[in-house]
């Protein structure tokens, strides 16, 4: 009783320091009448501004004889519109001096402009076009199957070890649809119709499933009348929303495989089958994968690249999925080390947490830790407009921003102890052991 | 009163608000508003008494602070140990005479802290509050490293496992040899290779910190979320100890440019993409008067705008590729033009092509206005934006020293910008952009390029290299004998293994081979039957892992995750395994056979034949010329997830009844997997149940 006073104490002491070196990021938020949701956030130290659109529609959306055409439709958006010919997406961004890019994963698709602020009015209007009416011609469709394709090789196949996402991913899910990757199959791209793109972009490029985040050099007024201006008349969808149902069943039995790949020297890869993005359990498994590999001194790299000095890197990381998480654990045998003998090294150390605590000096390094990537994280205003859209996708909670950091901090050794056994278990994870073509 | 006026105001913006709607024509697209300013923030310099030049920038938007350390000095030739310089920067952190290497991690991540050592720098990043025990170990790890034997030992072990690691990475190895081969006898062009880092010993560390870690030569760099006085309090009490001294200066020819076009290759057998680097050293300063018109030059060449030209053509226009990009970098030593992309292993031969017309009219061809001015707005667009880092701006400062530049050079850099003329960007890239003196290197499949490349070359000729940019002797080709066909070759080896006749007989044959992997014995037993059953049994010590069945119709593979049906090519594969000898049915099983050359296996002659099945899977076998047996055999798998090569090695072939077989099955890797034939049995009237 008395050691958990005290611990209430210094968590106290710690989350109101850290309130007192950050200020909280400020920001507006509304639904326009047609469900696009706004947030509007003010930094007026430099004149720039970041327009950004997410879309809650990826890989995991797709139909299974097209995957990869989340990430694929992602490219036909900077085909052209009604008003903006092809090809003239990018060169008037480019031509306003701003720039621009999209990214794509399992759950969303994300977009955006950097602007100088002079020209967010036009950040708006580039936007609006492709929400309200997208137009790719042929030669576009044509050209962007041959890109993706060359993206496939060129990110996927021609990489040593990068295969491992999508061997990792048919292996772990066996319903739901994360068991295929984002960047999907060549063929299926290839075997797009019209059709389909029609579809795609009637069901899910709609204002009730977008969030709109405007960040930087603003006023709020003006803003929010070229909000109106260009978004307020754009009609919503009256279909629901695709969003797979699918529930992946609890694990109780190791899947272990061997990948033959073009490499030299073999790797191992574990994916533990762990909580979805957000749910309670999320931050501890977290804040377990930094204990095993955040930083030099972390578990499993002290261990194993240091002082048995079986491995010439490791790495730790849960992959933030809406529906189903996995956490990756990942190591590269120094050469001449047998991968059976670096698993055992690996799994050892996951042992460890499961039947000792971590001691207290461990959970004061990893909360300081946190309290650092929560600066790091919103310290530029192209972070703070993503994390706002995303904390508002998925959690509806764009607050978010200020408050993540007090899930980490408020998480116990406990807590540590006790996912570590709950999810790292041997019959809940994925092994894959990866091996040179030579030795097939 | 009052309030009547905001009434009708009120009622006046919603009118106006409402007007916009229903008139809003999207097909205007919008004005932009009066530009605003961007500032260049401010930098202060000072200087310690030992000579170390302190450059800060304040920035307090966020609570930490950031600490890069430059060590300033001419490089050098590391000879047989390559690779030691940066040793001694990327082992500062791995034990001092205070601290150990756990001590030092521990330390740096209990505070949340990043602290990186690297070739003649430090880089750090920390929260306000705790600088003083971050600058505490940064000056201790700068100014008392220790180079403990066993980390130098470590450490070249996880560079040769790095090394290894990146052998089949085509960027890697272009931008690796693009670096060996532009740089010529320049320090520069030393690469590192296995050999060379087992030459580094720890004095060559201790020797190189002493003579070349000092003050007077250093740059330490401070930005973010502190004052002046503080920061320079902290320079004194952290780094204010550091001694003084002279370190030596070197110099160096420029590297010689080529005279023509050259044309590098690199084999990656069968890659499904072709790595292109055109490459070549460059004579340019940050600071020089050609570097701004120089760099937009590069910007419209082959910047990541999408009206690049390499970008607007390769990706854009043809889809060739994902991106094709180019960079000139400046540099106050030896400077380089790259021109690079990854592209679609079938196009690579027109993607050079398109590369030199491109860069070919950066030199023939005026720009025109619109495009000129176009890349003058993104990139005003783009140093705009940059200048919301802190870093952008100290590294403007630490330019302005090091290059001597005028103290108004950053201000007055868009001016400058603006100016240059279309004229200008021929005359900067008649300099700097040249396709006459370039090494185009190409990482890709031999079999199907080389010839294609040659016409690129100034001499006609093509020089192969391996990974490391040494060139691979040209092994003196045999030339094929007149009217030798890859059916005589295949004749000569039924010859060679006992004759048509012979082969016939075999109703059945069983094979049991073994190997040790892992420590573990490996027996595998093939039966096979004719016309075409085949089955395969693994097993580690002597508990079944794996059977492989396929009964002329239907392949199936058993094991630990129950039973799998074998399809597509891994069935096509199959089908021809089944066979006792598939040489006597190529055109039955539809498989294309040809003669591809004659090329040394193990230092003999060999016939190479290229087979490629129905469904467009590739394969070399080799035959002996003299003795005509099959001694080598490669396969190649090239779906899209493939571009690899797996090499069978026959030998110690033995005669049972009249038939010769191969008792010695080596399958070449990092690990070389040894497979020995225990026993062949001939004819034992096998049961079809085992298939």
């Amino acid at each position: 009783m008395k050691s958990k006073c005290l611990l209430t104490l210094i968590l106290f002491t710690f989350t109101s320091f850290v309130f007192s070196q950050t200020s909280k990021i400020e920001f507006e938020e509304y639904d326009l009448d047609n469900g696009l949701h706004v947030i509007l956030h003010q930094d007026n130290s430099f004149p720039l501004v970041v327009v950004t659109i997410t879309y809650h529609v990826g890989s995991k959306n797709e139909k299974p004889e097209r995957t990869g055409f989340a990430h694929f439709f992602e490219h036909l958006m900077f085909g052209g519109s009604e008003n903006i010919g092809s090809g003239e997406y990018s060169n008037i961004v480019d031509k306003a001096g701003g720039t621009l890019n999209a990214n794509t994963t399992w759950d969303r698709t994300y977009f955006y402009e950097v602007l100088s602020s002079n020209q967010l009015e036009l950040g708006l209007w580039l936007e609006s076009e492709r929400l309200l009416h997208l137009n790719v011609d042929s030669i576009g469709v044509a050209t962007e199957q041959k890109v993706v394709t060359e993206e496939i090789k060129e990110r996927e196949d021609n990489q040593p070890y990068m295969s491992f996402q999508r061997e990792m991913s048919k292996r772990a899910y066996l319903v739901h649809p994360y068991k295929w990757t984002v960047l999907g199959k060549a063929e299926h791209i290839m075997a797009a119709t019209e059709a389909d793109y029609k579809e795609f972009y009637n069901n899910f490029y709609v204002p009730n499933n977008a969030v709109l985040t405007i960040v930087g050099d603003i006023n709020f007024d003006n803003t929010k009348k070229l909000v109106e201006k260009y978004y307020a008349d754009i009609p919503a969808s009256k279909n629901e929303i695709y969003r797979p149902t699918q529930i992946e069943p609890i694990k109780y039995k190791e899947v272990r495989d061997t990948i033959f790949d073009n490499i030299q020297l073999p790797a191992i890869f574990q994916a533990y089958h762990t909580p979805k993005m957000g749910a309670e359990d999320y931050y501890a498994v977290d804040m377990l994968a930094k204990l095993l590999s955040g930083g030099e001194s972390s578990r499993l790299y002290k261990t194993l690249v240091d002082k048995k000095q079986v491995a010439m890197q490791v790495a730790s990381f849960p992959m933030p999925y809406e529906d189903a998480g996995l956490a990756y654990v990942l190591a590269l045998p120094n050469m001449g080390v047998e991968l059976i003998d670096l698993e055992s090294a690996m799994d050892a150390e996951v042992e460890k947490v499961q039947t000792e605590l971590i001691t207290d000096g461990e959970l004061l390094k990893l909360k300081n830790q946190y309290e650092v990537n929560h600066i790091n994280d919103n310290s530029t205003l192209e972070s703070r407009a993503y994390n706002l859209a995303i904390n508002y996708t998925f959690y509806k909670d764009a607050n978010l921003i200020n408050t993540e950091i007090d899930k980490y901090l408020s998480v116990t050794k406990e807590d540590i102890m006790r996912v570590a056994k709950k999810y790292f278990r041997k019959d809940n994870r994925v092994v894959l052991y990866y091996l040179p073509k030579s030795q097939q | 009163m009052k309030k009547h006026i905001s009434i009708i105001l009120l009622f006046t913006i919603i009118l106006f608000t409402n007007s916009l709607f229903a008139q809003l024509d999207r097909s205007i697209q919008p004005k932009p508003g009066p530009a605003p300013e961007f500032k260049i923030g401010e930098s202060k310099l000072f200087t310690l008494d030992n000579g170390l030049k302190v450059i800060v920038v304040e920035n307090h938007k966020t609570p930490r602070v950031s600490y890069q350390l430059s060590v300033d000095v001419d490089p050098i030739m590391e000879k047989n140990a390559i690779g030691y310089v940066e040793m001694v920067g990327n082992l500062m952190k791995t034990g001092t005479t205070n601290k150990t290497k756990a001590e030092i991690d521990e330390a740096i991540d209990f505070i949340g802290s990043d602290l990186d050592t690297y070739q003649n720098g430090i880089y750090g990043l920390t929260l306000t509050k705790y600088r003083h025990e971050f600058l505490a170990i940064m000056s201790d790890v700068l100014l008392n490293p220790l180079y403990p034997e066993e980390e130098v030992e470590k450490s070249k072990k996880q560079q040769i496992s790095n090394l290894i690691s990146s052998k089949t990475n085509p960027k890697i190895i272009a931008n690796r040899v693009g670096q060996k081969l532009r740089n010529g006898n320049h320090p520069f062009g030393e690469i590192i290779t296995e050999a060379t880092i087992e030459n580094i010993t720890r004095a060559h560390l201790v020797k190189y910190y002493n003579t070349y870690y000092k003050p007077n030569t250093s740059y330490l760099v401070i930005i973010g979320d502190i004052s002046l006085k503080d920061a320079k309090k902290d320079a004194k009490k952290y780094f204010g100890s550091w001694e003084k001294g002279d370190v030596p200066a070197h110099e160096y020819q420029f590297p010689n440019k080529n005279i023509g076009t050259r044309v590098v290759f690199i084999n990656k057998e069968d890659a499904v993409q072709s790595y292109i680097n055109i490459t070549y050293p460059v004579n340019l300063k940050t600071g020089d008067s050609d570097a701004i018109p120089a760099n937009l030059a590069n910007d419209i060449l082959g910047s990541g705008a999408f009206s690049a030209r390499l970008l607007s053509n390769l990706r854009e226009d043809k889809g060739y590729t994902y991106g094709a990009f180019s960079r000139l970098s400046k540099s106050s030593n030896v400077g380089s033009f790259r021109a690079f992309a990854q592209v679609k292993s079938e196009v690579t031969e027109d993607a050079v092509n398109q590369f030199i017309i491109e860069m070919d009219r950066m030199k023939n061809e005026l720009v025109d206005n619109e495009t000129l001015d176009l890349f003058k707005t993104i990139h005003t667009g783009r140093f705009a934006r940059s200048l919301e880092s802190p870093q952008t701006l100290a590294r403007f400062a630490f330019s302005t020293i090091k290059y001597e530049l005028p103290s108004n050079y950053y201000q007055t850099y868009l001016e400058v910008l603006d100016a240059v003329t279309s004229e200008q960007i021929q005359t900067v890239s008649k300099k700097y952009i040249d396709t006459d003196q370039a090494i185009i290197i190409v990482v890709g499949d031999k079999a199907t390029l080389l010839e294609s490349l040659k016409k690129f070359s100034s001499t006609g000729e093509v020089e192969i290299c391996d990974i490391y940019g040494n060139p691979v002797k040209e092994e003196n080709t045999t030339a094929i004998p007149d009217g030798f066909t890859a059916e005589s070759v295949i004749e000569k080896f039924i010859d060679a293994i006992g004759g048509k006749e012979n082969i016939e007989k075999i109703q059945d044959v069983t094979i049991v081979a073994s190997t040790k992997m892992n420590g573990m014995d490996i027996k595998q037993t093939i039966y096979k039957k004719a016309p075409n059953k085949y089955a395969s049994i693994t097993s580690m010590n002597g508990n079944v892992l794996m059977k492989q069945s396929y009964d002329g119709a239907r392949g199936l593979m058993k094991g630990f995750q129950g039973e799998k049906e074998i399809t597509g090519d891994e069935l096509e594969a199959l089908k021809v395994e089944a066979i006792v000898s598939p040489e006597l049915k190529y055109e039955e099983l539809g498989i294309k056979v040809s003669l591809e050359a004659i090329e040394k296996v193990n230092e003999k002659d060999a016939y190479k034949l290229k087979l490629v099945s129905q469904s467009g899977q590739k394969s070399y076998d080799y035959y002996d010329v003299n003795s005509g047996l099959k001694v080598q055999s490669k396969q190649t798998i090239s779906n899209p997830k493939g571009d690899f090569t797996q090499t069978f090695n026959f030998s110690d072939y033995q005669e049972i009844n009249g038939v010769k077989f191969p008792y010695v099955l080596r399958i070449s890797g990092m690990q070389n997997l040894e497979l020995k034939v225990d026993s062949i049995n001939i004819n034992t009237d096998l049961s079809d149940d085992l298939f």
